[in-house]
């Protein structure tokens, strides 16, 4: 067992002890102070661009990534938080002698999930973008596609430079404890994402008082779909939520919750055009190899739906499983894209099975049926209800956490009268 | 050798007798064991199809996706052994006997109903394995064990399902540990009488791996000195290793630990390997290293993803086969193990077919993302 913390970027930084490199993390970030908020999303816009055009563009779920960056989403982010961003650059009014001014709150740690390192470059863009000096922490160098990206970040432009300068990549055993205190202990903000274990072992770090904690948690999402309103289209959209990360982002949905009215033929219509696209994009979208575990729990999951009095679509191997069932199996890991059909016909079945850890329902029914579901939905803590293609795309808030607001901090001033 | 499956559908579970008389367990020639098991398998998967409905929902999804129509050893559909500790398969409405696994992975056990015939072809399927590896004499039976273990009426663990294995061999049971505060110790009484039952004669011995390490390091703590033992005496276990990899045993550690302080050669230790699901069938370790399965059983080992037969030397999943349950659809189980075929025939020890070794349990996957299971 690895016992050194490796320096993935910067790179010339190797030998380096980690205090110092955050410290030079940090003193770059205070540069960014000095970056209008519309140059930092323009490097942004580049990067996006880059990612696209190169190597990178292989790397799994890179085009979510690409689409986030972009300087447009970006700001529709900051805006559906800070209704005036330009506390960001300056003090502003906002209300009866006051201003405010809104700063990055200083140097943000991200722990990242093991096997999906893109995840945490969401959460280091957000951070970023509003001015924060970032140190990402992975726990495996195999899983190190990140180093590229903020190396093409850093070659895009003199704001990407200075972006780039105040992100200290680093990667270190979960066992090495003196870096994981080093590391919590500077952060004025720790991201966590992960595992329920990853969770807890990082909020459990000694860290500042006024520190504050993002913990990006184990969560499970769904769909509820009409089928007289899915298009070949959104069903297209909704496989490809599903397939996408191997279904084990958050965000995959596992279970679709089919709105049946007693059609049959309307229901085995849907299965069929679902399995369709589900294929379709199993085969486009390229899958990390299964261990043996991995493969064991698959053909488990499928006896389990059959002896359960399911029915199977899948194929020939271990890359794709549609379960149609009566009602949901929590034993079923749904993962790996492995995904249970479930139909119903009155709301309150579908309610019943919304877990405390709920994250996404990706929703496609009619408008009265949608504005009531919605309610009832959040009402029972879901967090998110995006249509059918937009599961995977991170957004502000996220877990039900806003995000901005938590990686900046206020400062607000009263003012003279006129 | 291929049957139509259309033809299966007509045979009686008469067909389904897993045992001939003309030829040892381990003599029959791959092709005609093919033949000889295929036929056997395809009228027991109809035989739990009628049967056990859960079964039938497996056998009919196999269907629907065989587009052969016909019907081989590696063709046969599997369950895997964890649906057993989840679902209460059962192809009988007679009463009989569960047996249930120790459960130290999950803390739920496997639980297998087996009726009167199904355990009769077990015992006779163990003792013609056993047999063909310690000989069919019978002899004083040393079991590192409680009585306890092997003692009720009811569910039967995989450890008395193990120590009975071998009864048909037995003169007489010498249990020799005794319960101190849940452990278990060395009886020190019951092992003097043992050894003076034993005499200068050769024994048999049976432990569960971690409970025969115990015994004898307990054995040694104590400073206690055995008697040299008849050099065909032969000590024999199973069981998982994980408690012993965690103490850093390896295999020939383990042999010397037990064999040395009764003055035996390391090699009369033998290792077999065996599941619950699959009782009646252990697979000891041969003169060779290896393991081989009798003529009414085989070993199927599946590359990860495609889930297809390996090539021999691939390391896959372990997937059991044997023509013995008529009383749960347990005679095709994929495993949680690894294991690799070595040879597909021809092994030193003169057995013939496949020879694979066993390489402990998959390891769990990483976890991986942020995806997480509902939690209510």
């Amino acid at each position: 067992m690895s016992r050194a913390v490796d320096i993935l970027y910067p790179a010339e930084a190797d030998g380096t002890e980690l205090p110092e490199l955050i410290a030079a993390a940090q003193t770059a970030g205070q540069a960014l102070l000095d970056v209008p908020l519309a140059d930092r999303l323009s490097a942004f816009d580049t990067l996006s661009d880059q990612l696209l055009e190169g190597r990178l563009r292989q790397v799994p779920g890179i085009a979510f990534l690409a689409a986030f960056l972009r300087s447009t989403n970006l700001r529709t982010l900051i805006e559906r938080e800070l209704t005036f961003p330009d506390a960001l650059r300056q003090f502003v009014p906002i209300g009866e002698r006051k201003s405010a001014r809104v700063l990055p709150q200083g140097l943000v740690a991200h722990w990242v999930a093991g096997n999906v390192p893109l995840l945490g470059m969401f959460s280091w863009a957000l951070s970023a973008v509003v001015g924060n000096a970032n140190v990402i922490r992975l726990s495996s160098k195999q899983e190190d596609v990140v180093s590229p990206l903020i190396e093409l970040l850093a070659q895009s432009s003199a704001v990407g430079r200075q972006l780039a300068a105040a992100t200290l990549l680093v990667c270190f055993d979960r066992e090495h404890s003196d870096a994981h205190v080093q590391l919590s202990q500077a952060a004025d903000v720790r991201i966590a994402w992960g595992g329920q274990e990853a969770i807890e072992t990082i909020r459990a770090l000694p860290c500042r008082w006024e520190c504050e904690d993002i913990a990006l948690g184990p969560r499970v999402s769904y769909a509820v779909i009409d089928p007289t309103v899915a298009t070949d289209a959104s069903i297209n959209r909704l496989a490809t939520d599903a397939v996408y990360f191997d279904q084990l982002a958050c965000s995959s949905p596992q279970y679709l919750f089919l709105r049946d009215r007693g059609e049959q033929a309307e229901i085995e219509g849907f299965v069929e055009r679902f399995t369709a696209a589900f294929e379709r994009q199993a085969v486009a979208i390229p899958r990390h190899p299964l261990d043996f575990s991995e493969s064991y729990q698959i053909e488990l999951d499928r006896t389990r739906a059959l002896l359960e009095g399911g029915r199977l679509a899948r194929d020939s191997q271990t890359e794709w499983t549609i379960a149609l069932v009566d009602r949901p199996n929590d034993e079923i890991r749904c993962a790996n894209r492995f995904v249970q059909i479930i139909p119903f016909q009155r709301f309150e079945t579908v309610y019943g099975c919304i877990p405390r850890n709920i994250q996404t329902i990706i929703t496609l029914l009619g408008a009265d049926e949608a504005e009531q579901f919605s309610e009832q939905a959040a009402r029972r803590g879901v967090c998110r209800l995006p249509r059918p293609g937009e599961g995977n795309l991170f957004e502000t808030p996220w877990d039900g956490v806003p995000l901005v607001a938590r990686l900046t901090r206020w400062t607000l001033r009263s003012d003279n009268r006129r | 050798m291929c049957f139509r499956l259309t033809t299966i559908l007509t045979w009686s579970v008469k067909l389904i007798e897993p045992f001939t008389t003309d030829v040892g367990p381990f003599a029959m020639a791959p092709e005609e064991k093919q033949a000889f098991l295929s036929e056997r398998l395809a009228a027991l998967v109809e035989h739990h199809h009628a049967r056990c409905a859960p079964y039938a929902r497996l056998v009919d999804d196999w269907r629907g996706r065989t587009t052969s129509g016909s019907f081989s050893v590696e063709s046969c559909p599997y369950v895997p052994v964890t649906a057993f500790k989840n679902y209460d398969l059962r192809s009988t409405d007679e009463s009989g006997t569960t047996l249930q696994s120790s459960a130290t992975t999950s803390a739920v056990a496997s639980k297998i109903f087996a009726d009167k015939a199904t355990k009769k072809r077990q015992a006779l399927s163990a003792n013609k394995i056993l047999t063909d590896f310690v000989g069919s004499e019978k002899r004083p039976y040393l079991v590192f064990d409680l009585e306890a273990t092997v003692r009720g009426a009811g569910a039967m663990s995989a450890r008395a399902a193990a120590i009975l294995g071998l009864a048909h061999l037995a003169t007489e049971f010498l249990f020799v540990m005794r319960e101190e505060k849940g452990q278990l110790r060395i009886d020190r009484d019951a092992l003097e009488h043992a050894i003076e039952v034993i005499g200068d004669g050769p024994f048999l011995s049976y432990g569960f791996t971690y409970i025969l390490y115990q015994a004898h390091r307990e054995l040694a703590e104590l400073g206690i000195t055995l008697p040299r033992a008849h050099p065909d005496s032969r000590f024999l276990h199973s069981g998982g290793w994980k408690r012993l990899v965690a103490l850093a045993v390896d295999k020939p550690t383990f042999n010397r630990t037990i064999s040395e302080p009764w003055q035996l050669e390391p090699a009369s230790v033998v290792d077999f390997y065996g599941v619950i699901e699959q009782a009646g069938v252990p697979y000891p370790d041969c003169s060779a290293g290896y393991k081989h399965a009798p003529y009414w059983a085989e070993v199927v080992i599946r590359q990860n993803d495609s889930m297809q037969p390996t090539k021999t030397g691939e390391t896959g999943l372990i997937q059991l086969i044997n023509c013995l349950p008529l009383s749960a659809p347990n005679h095709s189980v994929l495993t949680e193990d690894l294991g690799q075929i070595v040879l597909d025939d021809g092994c030193a020890c003169g057995r013939r077919g496949k020879a694979f070794i066993f390489k402990g349990r998959a390891p769990r996957s990483e976890t991986r993302g942020c995806s997480d299971v509902p939690r209510r």
